[in-house]
């Protein structure tokens, strides 16, 4: 079974790794961890739901201010993708700032589910 | 009750860091960090300047046919997970999900894509076809890459 997990001092440089089951913490294929202490991880740091009846109409969710642009992934209780047109119309979109995402939905009653990923230390994007 | 655990738990090796309230060393506990899945490893990420072509009479500006914004990374031994929004302004950081529209896509203010929003990833590179109309003579593109294979998640 090969050592999945490594935690060092190299040198001057502190060295924190977890490998994929299967594969040795020894690895030089960034693929083959799951936790490289020079890879920041982008994190859900805000997750949840929203509600919508039929019609247009659109919410808004105060986030945590981050310093660069982060990314959002969603989905709806109808199985509809983010952007996708529904067959007798409607979609939900998603739109983000610093402080604020707000989702708006059009057509058939749904509940969107939304995550949002960032990392406060990487910066603007 | 201990918050990290690391070493063996339930015949597997790895770490463990559970929310407060929750049992590192327990199953089914939630969890901060679990060596049982992926992570979203950051490689990469950048914006891109899109421009417009000549107004076209409605008052939209084409971009078909304009260079496609390239953003280059350091190589990967395989073809990451990358993601792509849009914005009308770099000073609001106003940013779209999918990267096809703003809240108006037919009307002044909107971003859309003429057809299915698309961009290719390659294990150096993401490659932004540029076919939209654009209701600005400039936009821009954000590109975020992961250090995870696309396959084998």
């Amino acid at each position: 079974m090969p050592e999945r997990v490594l935690i060092e001092l190299d040198g001057s440089s502190p060295r924190f790794r977890i490998s994929r089951p299967g594969k040795s913490v020894f690895s030089t294929n960034v693929g083959d961890f799951l936790i490289r202490e020079d890879m920041p991880v982008y994190r859900a740091f805000v997750n949840g739901s929203r509600s919508f009846s039929s019609g247009t109409s659109s919410t808004n969710v105060t986030i945590p201010s981050i310093s660069g642009p982060v990314f959002v992934v969603a989905r709806a209780s109808d199985g509809l993708a983010m952007g996708q047109q529904a067959q007798f119309g409607g979609y939900y979109v998603a739109m983000v700032n610093n402080t604020t995402l707000n989702i708006r939905n059009e057509g058939a009653a749904r509940t969107i589910f939304y995550s949002v990923f960032g990392n406060q230390l990487l910066g603007g994007a | 009750m201990s918050r990290v655990h690391i070493g063996e738990k339930g015949g597997r090796i790895g770490a463990w860091i559970s929310a407060p309230g929750n049992d590192a060393s327990s199953e089914g506990g939630r969890m901060l960090l679990n060596s049982d899945f992926d992570n979203l490893k950051h490689h990469y990420s950048d914006r891109r300047a899109i421009t417009g072509g000549d107004p076209a009479p409605e008052g939209f500006y084409y971009g078909a046919g304009m260079v496609d914004p390239v953003f280059s990374f350091p190589p990967l031994p395989f073809v990451p997970l990358a993601f792509m929004a849009t914005a009308r302004q770099i000073t609001d950081y106003t940013v779209s999900f999918p990267p096809m529209s703003n809240y108006n896509p037919s009307g002044p203010g909107g971003i859309t894509f003429i057809g299915t929003p698309k961009f290719t990833v390659y294990n150096n590179r993401v490659v932004v076809e540029n076919q939209f109309e654009i209701w600005d003579a400039q936009a821009w593109c954000y590109v975020w890459v992961f250090a995870n294979p696309i396959e084998g998640l």
